[in-house]
């Protein structure tokens, strides 16, 4: 088994999951596994959340600080110890 | 009856607005040719549209002494005679929010005519969103 | 009446008291397009090499863009062009707000000032009337006290004021010209300029016109930019969020400065990112650039508390982590409070925060006395003695004397070894990127004429983290693989698009964001609303040659002030250190000894890394390698003949091996 720490920010402050998962897991298993996890949270607050995670096209995924695009994409393989952060699209300086 | 309104709590005070339409109205872009101004406070951050309110029962129509201002009916905004206008100002003085402006070149009275009812103000103020027509 | 521009320059020699002005020569906008290009050009003819920034021989020059006074998006922005008081080298630095636009109402698109007055003065433009008036009254006064004088004595609040403030009067090297009270001409120390020249303010009332040569086709191509726009993924971010909208993510990505860049990450950065900002009680307002259609500025208020009756524009990205994460601190209310300091009193917040930091480093060395420290206590995160450090080094007063100068003096000046952690190079403090963790910004930023910083060419997009940016990365490299910002594959060539883009977007006077930091507009769509605004086809492949044409103009004032390639570097602990968050796991040692593969990541700017990267920047630029300098042929192929008898002269136009 592999724990992988995820942070996503749905909302200003963002939210903590560590989450355990199978060796060689992919970084979708993971949002799939954060999804179910979410899905059983109270309702309420976890629809923001809930449509959040499902907009794919609109989040920016961080593996250890790079963005999954630049590696395999959502099939990146996982380790244990790494740190997935899950923001949406943002740009500036 | 679609309205325009302005939220001048969402004004960001960029004057898109104002060199959009007087780009639509005269043959450039300027401050004076605008017929909505937003006045600022750049200090506080406060800018607020100035445009026509569409009255009901409008003043500027009123202090009209050649009955050249009317409503249209299709819009709602003020029409205004050009061949009736005489420049005489009567309508700016008159108008309670500042406006009904002059052009002095002309010597013609004009104000918002909601671009024949798709105004071009709202298309550049999407994001803000701090005017709106609906 | 000349299409886009308002076609006149206008001049004043304060030293002589004369105001004259002259046509903007058409030739002028074909080579140089407007704004920062032709202040380029009016820079290296108006200038001797080698005099001192402060003195009277400096030219200080306000340009508007050609698309400035128009309704194309974004179009509003301003270039202030100088020698540089902290680099002695070229400086462009670019400001929104509503002044350039009234200028240019007012009919003139340029502003150049040359010597200086004897007592301070503030230039009057009432449309085309211009006066020299006295401004001993006013001097003494901050940005906004000063902004609501002119108002009243001018009788007219809608004046637009460049002013400076208590910073510019005192020649701090990093004091900025304030336009429309908030927006700045903030890096490279032109508030200095103005303040040498003892010019207080320029104020400006325009009601004048802009027209454009074919109004069809200009109102469709500035929809079409309009609607490309709005349809890009951050545009409503943008305007929620702001550029403070990207901190969380830099932070996650490690390359959020924290500690004076001992750090790329800090706990806790999201209180000072945009999305809590927008959530709290300090933010009033979303405010916008002149023809903005994104309005990504912020107004805050601090009602309560220990800086209650604060009130400011701001905070901006770089703001949040130069006077927030880069001194330690997760206070927002201190980034807003220090924001209000410097927009007051005109300094940039960036060199601001770099100084604060290097001196919180050095007490935590120990390496001040306590007559420099004046009882100020500089621990990491100490948002008093920020703001209270602010007020000394505007007034020039203690340690603040010191740290005015900027940081490359007051390191040469204390010494201790804190040469090390003053992160600047060329003598500009560098902005808010980890270029240890970006290659493509680390490039660009060594090469940058002004220094170390994001705004001569801003890739975000070898991030790889949004879509535009990706198919950016393909357009210019041939593969979408390149988007990946540890790689030194290919730097070379997506620097150098971004510069010729950049030049292109502030010449027009259009926003660095509306193309490389969204990606809803090309240079195609650019070149469209331009061609429709001066009634002369312009291809893209000619707006990007101006735009290199500017580029390397900029490069030749640099060549003749005596700049060669080792000018072209990062700061120390950048190119010695690696970068601790990012090291974990990495063989820390094999990189800062240089026996890495360059293949390998490493979070570090070694000088392997970056003579390798220089060496193909400057063969695309067809550049000489051992000096930087532009060959002959490079630059008659440019149509920049006119650089060569000069730079000839003084043996500055290497042979080809």
């Amino acid at each position: 088994m592999i724990r992988v720490k995820t942070k996503i920010f749905s909302q200003a402050i963002p939210d903590y999951f560590e989450v355990d998962l199978e060796e060689g897991s992919s970084v979708e298993t993971l949002l799939n596994r954060v999804r179910e996890g979410v899905a059983r949270e109270n309702r309420q607050a976890g629809s923001h959340k809930m449509a959040f995670l499902n907009h794919t096209h609109g989040l920016v995924v961080l593996l250890n600080g790079m963005s999954i695009y630049s590696l395999s994409g959502w099939t990146t393989r996982l380790r244990d110890g790494d740190e997935v952060s899950l923001l949406p699209m943002f740009a500036g300086g | 009856m679609k309205k325009l309104v302005a939220h001048p709590d969402k004004c960001t005070g960029c004057r898109s607005c104002m060199l959009v339409c007087s780009f639509r109205h005269t043959d450039a872009c300027s401050y004076p040719g605008a017929r909505i101004k937003i006045v600022s406070d750049e200090g506080r951050g406060i800018h607020t549209p100035t445009l026509c309110q569409f009255c009901d029962d409008p003043p500027c129509a009123t202090a009209c002494p050649v009955e050249a201002l009317s409503k249209d009916p299709k819009t709602n905004a003020i029409h205004i005679d050009e061949s009736l206008c005489n420049g005489c100002q009567a309508c700016v003085g008159a108008c309670p929010f500042g406006a009904m402006f002059f052009d002095a070149q002309r010597e013609k009275a004009f104000t918002c005519d909601l671009c024949q009812g798709d105004p071009e103000c709202v298309k550049i103020c999407l994001l803000p969103e701090a005017l709106r027509y609906a | 009446m000349r299409f886009a521009i308002a076609g006149k320059i206008l001049h004043v020699d304060l030293s002589k008291e004369k105001i004259w002005t002259e046509p903007v020569p058409e030739e002028w906008i074909r080579k140089f397009i407007g704004s920062r290009g032709i202040n380029a050009k009016i820079l290296w003819e108006t200038m001797k090499p080698g005099i001192d920034p402060l003195s009277p021989e400096n030219t200080l020059i306000f340009g508007t863009g050609t698309l400035s006074g128009t309704f194309a998006p974004t179009s509003g922005r301003t270039t202030v062009t100088c020698k540089s008081p902290t680099t002695h080298l070229y400086l462009k630095t670019n400001v929104g707000g509503h002044w350039g636009t009234e200028l240019k109402f007012a009919g003139y698109d340029y502003l150049v000032v040359q010597g200086a007055a004897k007592t301070p003065v503030y230039l009057w433009i009432d449309n085309g009337k211009v006066e020299i008036r006295d401004a001993r009254h006013l001097w003494g006064k901050d940005v906004r006290e000063t902004t609501s004088l002119l108002h009243e004595e001018v009788g007219d609040s809608a004046t637009q004021v460049a002013v400076i403030g208590q910073g510019g009067e005192n020649l701090v090297f990093f004091a900025a010209v304030m336009v429309s009270v908030y927006n700045a001409a903030a890096r490279g120390g032109a508030g200095a300029v103005m303040g040498s020249k003892k010019l207080k303010a320029v104020a400006v009332r325009g009601q004048g016109s802009i027209k454009v040569a074919d109004k069809k086709e200009f109102y469709r191509s500035c929809h079409v930019a309009i609607k490309n726009s709005y349809e890009d993924a951050t545009a409503k971010f943008a305007h929620l969020y702001g550029t403070a909208g990207s901190v969380p993510m830099v932070n996650e990505a490690r390359a959020f400065p924290a500690y004076n860049f001992r750090r790329g990450y800090i706990e806790g950065a999201e209180k000072i990112g945009g999305p809590y900002l927008a959530e709290s009680k300090y933010l009033k307002r979303r405010l916008g650039c002149n023809a903005c259609i994104f309005c990504c500025h912020r107004y805050c208020e601090i009602e309560e508390g220990r800086f209650a009756g604060c009130y400011t524009g701001g905070p901006e990205y770089e703001t949040i982590s130069a006077l927030g994460s880069g001194c330690g601190s997760i206070d927002l209310e201190v980034v807003i409070k220090a924001n209000e300091l410097c927009n007051i009193y005109g300094l940039d917040t960036i060199s601001a925060g770099n100084l604060i930091q290097w001196a919180m480093e050095g007490y935590e060395k120990k390496i001040f006395t306590e007559q420099q420290l004046g009882g100020l206590r500089l621990e990491w995160g100490n948002g008093e003695a920020i703001v209270e450090l602010l007020r000394r080094i505007a007034h020039r007063e203690g340690l603040g004397n010191i740290l005015a100068d900027g940081v490359k003096r007051a390191a040469e000046k204390i010494g201790c070894g804190s040469e090390k952690w003053a992160i600047q190079a060329k003598g500009l403090e560098q902005s808010r990127v980890e270029t240890r963790a970006a290659f493509g910004y680390a490039l660009a930023f060594a090469v940058n004429p002004r220094g170390p910083d994001h705004l001569h060419s801003e890739t975000i997009a070898e991030f790889g983290t949004r879509p535009g940016g990706r198919r950016l990365i393909k357009k210019i490299t041939g593969d979408e693989k390149y988007a990946n910002p540890r790689l030194m594959e290919k730097r070379a060539d997506i620097v150098r698009w971004h510069e010729d883009c950049f030049a292109a977007t502030d010449s027009l006077g259009l926003c660095a964001f509306i193309n490389t930091s969204r990606f809803g507009v090309d240079p195609q769509q650019m070149a469209d609303m331009f061609s429709a605004a001066i009634g002369r086809r312009v291809s893209e492949e000619e707006l990007m040659q101006a735009g290199r044409r500017i580029l390397t103009l900029e490069k030749c004032f640099n060549v003749r002030e005596g700049a060669t390639r080792a000018d072209d570097v990062l700061p120390w602990r950048l190119m010695n250190e690696p970068l601790e968050s990012l090291a974990r796991g990495q063989d820390v040692m094999k990189a800062v000894e240089g026996k890495a593969d360059p293949a390998e990541f490493v979070p570090i700017n070694s000088p392997a890394m970056l003579n390798r990267m220089l060496d193909e920047y400057y063969a695309l630029h067809d550049w000489d390698l051992q000096t930087s300098w532009p060959y002959r042929d490079t630059l008659e192929k440019l149509d920049l003949k006119e650089v060569i008898p000069e730079l000839e002269s003084s043996g500055k136009i290497p042979r080809k091996k």
